[in-house]
């Protein structure tokens, strides 16, 4: 009962943080939406970006997932959690080693001049469905790969039993699991893409490249047009209500992970087995280059950080700490299938309405200026639930599954039951959660730019007014510095979680 | 007339030494501890798991040269025999071709073996909808157009009650002998092996070897094996 109470209040609680802003915003801004030309060219672009984006992350994932899952060799499982590291890569690097490697005076660039060939630009469409895919492509091989290992082994045994040919085994054994799929796969991605505001911000821009978030920050910052810039946000919040009615629909079917991957040679010919290994090398290049380029770029200039970048890491870490906190405490109390569902609002609402929701509400008792960095602690804290929800949740439903009979049987109170047996068995997941809600925070660069300035820029931010400024190695540096960061929070404590880890 | 020479197989370090021996048709019962090997080695003459060393000679040809697909083997696994999302006639008629539509013939002969194993009119139901005894007859006529003259079976009854064990492995006997096959049923049961199986392997210490008629060889069950018997 007692936990019941805390859960729903909890869950409560979140919902607030999603639903007051938005409250707001229609109370201030009104429904009264007169929307100009470049706003219906926002709106067509952000629903066009985000389709292409998904289409082709699942286009590329399909191939690449079915070579890894089908290909046995070294390292596959190294390989694999290498291919996960986008997740924790905070946008600012990503964009940066991207722009190494395929900008102006990138390496492509000096390939295709070499060659004679004229130049591209990646500012605009193709750039942001560069990032979007290298963002969302390994999630996409993720959700196959789980799909490829959930079929069972012994149906492709049976298939070669039976002398089935390449195209009958794949209509009958991997067609299904696809059909599945895909749907929800591009689905996910597609609502991802609708509120990724860094990459529009430093891809995007101009009358033919703008999303909707965009226009928000534009309308606020520039213009500071705020009751503009919540009619927009309505808009946004429109598209994030598609996106969570998508999304509660295909959730059961985005189960993530390496599933079962067969080690048996799965008879294949060999020409099928090096275009399975090609497909393999060509994502790891694509996915690892930026990184690497960043890593080439930068490191050389770690020591000669400009001493702004230093504060802002500093700012950072005094913003991320109580922001992982927050979001493990979070997780802990609103651990419950209800909350496993209302934290896809996180998902979904853009942080730039959050945080234009938010500046509307408190704005008639505080200067939401003076407050930027709470804001920040808060809503990066909430941002982060949904993912370490779904690491901590199954540890205590498992817990509760394994122990809560034989507790009750020695009449346990709910507090003996989670003193005694359900938080001793989480260090585990709380460890690794905490570490990755970190890095989550360290990397965000979402509300910060809409409330930020030179007074209190985190290192992302900071990054960013590097990069407009060409001063490109510092950018590079501090890049380095901010990946230390993350990857150092996510070693320490997953390492912390499992030493004091009870088995 | 299946024969076994200088076989090995095995993961790792656990790996198994098979007493050459030359099996004709009949039923074979392969009994041993857990873990000792006996699925690997129906795994290995089937091709999915490859050998350490020796050969099995089908027929003056090494099975274990050739291709799964080209292997004169049909085996039924203790689970995920039947692909769930197509019908019971479509998975049997699978022994046969992938093609979508069947000749009369083909229709005829999926009809005589779902009919053999006594599944006539459960054509059009999925697996889901079936028993697991029933969902094991459908196998098992799938394994009937099969034509194979080697049968594997690696536990496939282990999730059936015992009534409905029982009658399928005389179903299996029944098939055995009237298509002469040699077959090898992994089995932990004692009383399984003495239904129908006509001699039994023992797998144990990494050493696999024929002890010969099932009534004799479960009377004199050697030491090593005491625990695993109880």
């Amino acid at each position: 009962m007692a936990q019941r109470v805390v859960q729903i209040s909890t869950s409560i609680l979140y919902l607030l943080v999603f639903a007051m802003p938005i409250l707001g915003l229609a109370i201030y801004g009104g429904v009264d939406l007169q929307f100009t030309a470049s706003d219906i060219a926002a709106i067509k672009f952000t629903v066009m970006q985000a389709i292409l984006s998904a289409v082709l992350s699942v286009a590329l994932a399909i191939p690449a997932s079915r070579a890894l899952a089908r290909q046995n060799f070294k390292g596959r499982e190294v390989l694999i959690s290498i291919l996960s590291a986008p997740f924790i890569l905070p946008v600012i690097v990503a964009i940066s080693g991207v722009l190494f490697i395929f900008g102006r005076e990138g390496l492509f660039n000096q390939f295709l001049g070499s060659l004679g060939q004229e130049t591209v630009s990646i500012y605009g469409l193709s750039g942001i469905l560069l990032v979007h895919v290298f963002f969302n492509l390994p999630l996409a091989i993720r959700i196959f790969l789980f799909g490829w290992g959930a079929i069972p082994i012994e149906h492709h045994r049976v298939a070669r039993g039976l002398n089935l040919n390449a195209w009958a085994r794949f209509k009958i054994i991997e067609l299904p699991m696809l059909v599945s799929r895909v749907p929800a796969a591009t689905a996910i991605i597609f609502v991802i893409c609708l509120s990724s505001f860094a990459v529009a911000l430093l891809l995007g821009g101009g009358p033919r490249a703008s999303t909707v978030e965009l226009a928000i920050y534009q309308a606020f910052r520039f213009d500071f047009d705020i009751a503009r810039a919540g009619q927009l946000a309505l808009v946004q919040t429109g598209f994030a209500a598609v996106a969570i009615i998508i999304s509660l629909a295909v959730m059961k079917r985005l189960d993530v992970g390496i599933g079962y991957l067969p080690s048996e040679p799965m008879g294949y010919s060999r020409t099928m087995r090096l275009v399975d290994l090609g497909m393999i090398l060509m994502v790891t290049i694509f996915m690892l280059a930026p990184i690497l380029a960043v890593i080439y770029r930068g490191l050389p200039h770690l020591t000669e950080l400009p001493t702004s970048v230093w504060s802002a890491a500093a700012t950072s870490i005094f913003i991320a700490l109580p922001s992982a906190v927050l979001c493990i405490l979070i997780s802990v109390f609103m651990a419950h299938r209800l909350g496993e569902s209302i934290s896809i609002l996180a998902l979904s609402i853009s942080p730039l309405v959050l945080g234009v929701g938010l500046f509307v509400i408190i704005r008639p008792f505080i200067n939401p200026f003076d407050v930027t960095l709470l804001i920040v602690v808060l809503l990066n804290a909430v941002l982060a639930v949904p993912f370490t929800l779904r690491l901590i949740l199954p540890e205590i439903q498992k817990a509760q599954s394994d122990f809560g009979r034989l507790s009750r049987t020695m009449r346990m109170s709910v507090w003996g039951m989670w003193a005694w047996v359900i938080l001793p068995r989480l260090f585990r997941p709380v460890g690794f959660s905490f570490g990755l809600a970190l890095a989550l925070s360290l990397g965000d660069l979402g509300v910060i730019v809409l409330l930020g300035s030179p007074e209190n820029a985190t290192l992302p931010y900071q990054i960013m007014q590097l990069r407009t400024g060409y001063r490109l190695d510092a950018a590079a540096g501090a890049s380095v510095l901010l990946l230390v960061m993350c990857l150092f929070a996510i070693v320490t404590f997953d390492g912390l979680g499992r030493r004091y880890a009870k088995r | 007339m299946l024969s076994v020479k200088n076989l090995k197989f095995g993961h790792g370090s656990h790996i198994v030494v098979a007493e050459n021996t030359a099996f004709g048709g009949g039923i074979y019962g392969v009994i041993g501890p857990s873990g000792s090997g006996k699925s690997t080695f129906l795994n290995t003459l089937a091709g999915f798991h490859e050998a350490e060393s020796g050969s099995a000679m089908y027929e003056d040809r090494d099975l274990l040269t050739q291709r799964v697909e080209d292997r004169p083997i049909a085996m039924l696994f203790q689970s995920n025999n039947l692909f769930p999302h197509l019908t019971i006639f479509r998975n049997v008629a699978l022994a046969m071709t992938s093609r979508r539509w069947l000749t009369k013939i083909q229709q005829r002969q999926v009809s005589d073996a779902l009919d053999r194993v006594g599944l006539s009119g459960f054509e059009n139901r999925k697996p889901g909808e079936l028993s697991g005894g029933q969902q094991s007859r459908a196998a098992l006529a799938r394994v009937l157009l099969q034509k194979k003259p080697i049968l594997l079976l690696d536990e496939p009854f282990a999730a059936l009650g015992p009534a409905m064990r029982n009658e399928m492995l005389d179903l299996v006997k029944e098939i055995a002998e009237t298509d002469n096959q040699i077959v090898l049923l992994v089995t932990h049961s004692p009383d399984d092996a003495l239904r129908i199986c006509d001699q039994t392997i023992f797998v144990s210490n990494k050493r696999l070897w024929l002890a010969g008629d099932t009534k004799i060889a479960l009377q004199n069950i050697p030491s090593e094996m005491q625990d695993y018997f109880g």
